[in-house]
């Protein structure tokens, strides 16, 4: 089937995917509730237009459209990151606990007490890097199949889930706006929180990108790998780190958007065919792709209110990920 | 055939099932007490009885009456119907993690419960801020259950249509249609950002909290139609636990059965989910410990479920008061904590 001669070119992939994002950026950048016309960004972007014109393009639309971008290019490198090393075509920040763990992590500790917005990121950490390492720890007692990790991170989620609501009922007055957050969406987000989780989502993302030939080893056979000199549980545990980073910091501003980390690698491993070395750029800048389309179409929706992204995400990714498990089956049957 | 099997073991059978259900009676009969009992306001259990029968003060009348034994029946009825309906459903699909949540029935039940809360509310809104809670509590069991059945008409067609019900591909797509479920229900309910979604949220999270006499009675009707049922299926459903082949061979109409097991069990849980919010893990956890003390027979099991059922979804109800009294921790929350590290050692035990 894979010969060398179906090796496709994988430039022009790439150039559509950016140009395809810059266009949802642009419109990112147009669309509200009155539409900036062209001519009008042109000239907010040199300095010029009215304050009403400059406030909305630049101190809204602008770091709304790159929380998303850098957002979804951490959710799907996140991804990608996991299914590889794991080598598990389930496994995603979502469906491993981890982004409901870390979700409960922000909710009780802002509940309890109050903490300085700084140490949001690492709270999420710490709550994700548990959810994530109780999944593995009980599914990997087996073989790490991947139904059985999936299903260990739903049991984790069931339980952050339950602990959160729980959380909620507690938290009194401030329940409103952590329910809202809990939905998952980037309405309301400036500059301050793009500062606040950018070093969590950048620095991982370029480490990452750096590293591809270690992580492209990490995809051969355990044995392979180590014959190639690599420290391979080494290196796995640091990249399933950086994964971790990357997701646990974007859930402690925009709230769980799930599925973005599960449908962006997928759709990136079916573009490169069998070229590996492009999956994790790829997965990256299809994650910002969709998550930029998702949080735009949220946007325009339901005008003039916003729909959660987190919903919007939901509702492409759960078929997605039940078509998935049903070509696994008829693959595996076949 | 089942009778055949049966012979060898009869006499310590037939003791051993006589226990078990003194012990399921005495159960019932104990485990309200719990309730009535323990709580925010301290009552010794003279003033309880005496509240009970009526002559007690006015407070502790009040306390007894009017707030905890509603609230210990409901918890007795719901734990009944989650237990149930995850004892069906664990039956039909031969699967040990099948449960309402987990196979998103609750979920289905809830996001239809929302969205007629939230239309309801839509709908009246402007007259009266408030006017839309008390919206036709008896027609929340009803809507419920039409979500509840919609869902598991779709795990149940999703993981039918590739052949095979593996109990981890069936529990896989009904945990992924969960999932989307939620985040529907959460989304939308943000989405709505109105002035009642922590009363929402309380549902939301599987609670008794606040549930009165009016609750019991919406729900009532539901729990008998459900036991009828239940009962009706004893018959077919032991003939389906043989080989499907077998089980053909007796000329049953193995897949009708299913589906009416199917829609007994969702009308179970999505009824209870209409009352009190979707409540998970009872339903998990119950029919195990049932099986377990029960053996095979199947009447045995069912009564046990149900006395189970009853007493942990009041136990919880009841931890959840008292553990971090003055605040309340939901049934829901309390059962997950129970049921989620039981869940996991199931899965554990999964080849």
């Amino acid at each position: 089937m894979r010969q060398a001669s179906t090796e496709t070119n994988i430039t022009p992939i790439y150039g559509a995917t950016i140009l395809v994002i810059a266009a949802l950026f642009l419109i990112g950048l147009l669309a509200g509730q009155q539409w900036t016309t062209p001519e009008t960004l042109w000239s907010v972007l040199q300095g010029q237009g009215s304050i009403i014109e400059r406030v909305s393009v630049l101190e809204l639309r602008l770091p709304r459209n790159l929380l998303a971008m850098l957002g979804g290019a951490a959710l799907g490198a996140a991804g990608a990151i996991m299914q590889g090393v794991t080598r598990n075509s389930l496994a995603s920040p979502g469906l491993t606990g981890v982004i409901a763990a870390a979700a409960f992590g922000v909710v009780g500790t802002q509940t309890f007490f109050t903490p300085d917005a700084l140490w949001l990121p690492v709270i999420s950490l710490g709550g994700g890097f548990l959810g994530g390492m109780l999944t593995f720890v009980i599914a990997g007692r087996g073989r790490l199949q991947p139904e059985r990790v999936v299903l260990a991170g739903i049991a984790v989620t069931a339980l952050c889930t339950a602990l959160t609501t729980g959380t909620l009922l507690v938290s009194g007055s401030e329940a409103a706006e952590l329910y809202y957050w809990l939905a998952g969406s980037l309405m309301g987000r400036g500059w301050l929180q793009l500062k606040l989780v950018a070093v969590w989502l950048i620095l991982p993302l370029v480490a990452v990108l750096l590293l591809r030939r270690p992580f492209r080893v990490l995809q051969l056979d355990d044995e392979l790998a180590l014959a190639m000199g690599l420290a391979v549980g080494r290196w796995r545990l640091l990249f399933l780190l950086l994964a971790l980073i990357m997701a646990a910091a974007l859930v402690s501003v925009t709230g769980p958007v799930i599925f973005i980390g599960l449908v962006a690698p997928h759709i990136a491993r079916r573009l490169i065919r069998d070229q590996f070395q492009h999956w994790l750029p790829l997965s990256a800048l299809l994650g910002g792709l969709l998550l930029l389309a998702a949080d735009t179409l949220a946007r325009q929706l339901a005008f003039p209110q916003e729909l959660p992204v987190g919903m919007l995400t939901a509702l492409i990714g759960a078929p997605w990920l039940l078509y998935l498990l049903n070509s696994r089956e008829s693959a595996h049957g076949g | 055939m089942v009778a055949n099997t049966r012979e060898p073991h009869k006499k310590p059978l037939l003791q051993r099932t006589t226990i078990l259900l003194w012990f399921g009676c005495g159960l019932i009969f104990l485990t309200p007490w719990l309730g009535l009992q323990f709580g925010a306001t301290d009552l010794s259990w003279q003033q309880v009885l005496a509240g009970l029968l009526g002559e007690g003060s006015s407070h502790v009348e009040r306390v007894v009456m009017d707030l905890r034994l509603p609230r210990t029946l409901i918890g007795l009825v719901i734990g009944i119907h989650f237990a149930l309906s995850g004892w069906l459903l664990q039956l039909i699909t031969r699967n040990p993690l099948a449960e309402a949540g987990i196979l998103g029935i609750s979920g289905g039940a809830s996001l239809v419960a929302v969205a007629a809360f939230v239309v309801g509310d839509w709908i009246q809104s402007g007259d009266n801020p408030y006017g839309g809670i008390p919206f036709a509590l008896q027609y929340l069991p009803l809507l419920a259950m039409l979500g509840g059945l919609l869902a598991a008409l779709a795990v149940y067609g999703l993981s039918l249509r590739n052949g095979g019900l593996s109990p981890v591909k069936l529990t896989l797509t009904g945990a992924v249609l969960a999932g989307m479920l939620h985040a529907l229900t959460t989304g939308g309910l943000a989405f709505w950002g109105h002035a009642h979604t922590e009363l929402v949220a309380q549902w939301l999270a599987g609670s008794l909290y606040g549930t009165t006499w009016a609750h019991l009675k919406a729900l009532l009707p539901w729990t008998a139609l459900g036991m009828i049922g239940v009962l009706i299926l004893l018959r077919p459903l032991s003939a389906m636990q043989l080989e499907d082949e077998q089980a053909r061979s007796l000329g049953l109409h193995l897949n009708r059965w299913r589906a009416i097991a199917l829609v007994v069990a969702a009308l179970m849980a999505a009824s209870a989910v209409g009352i009190v919010g979707p409540v998970g893990f009872i339903g998990l956890l119950v029919p195990h410990i049932s099986r377990r003390l029960a053996g095979s027979g199947l009447l045995v099991q069912c009564l046990m479920c149900t006395a189970l059922g009853a007493t942990l979804a009041v136990v919880a109800d009841t931890l959840g008061r008292t553990i971090f009294a003055p605040y309340e921790l939901p049934v829901g929350v309390v059962s997950a904590a129970l049921g989620v590290p039981f869940f996991l050692y199931l899965l554990s035990r999964q080849p």
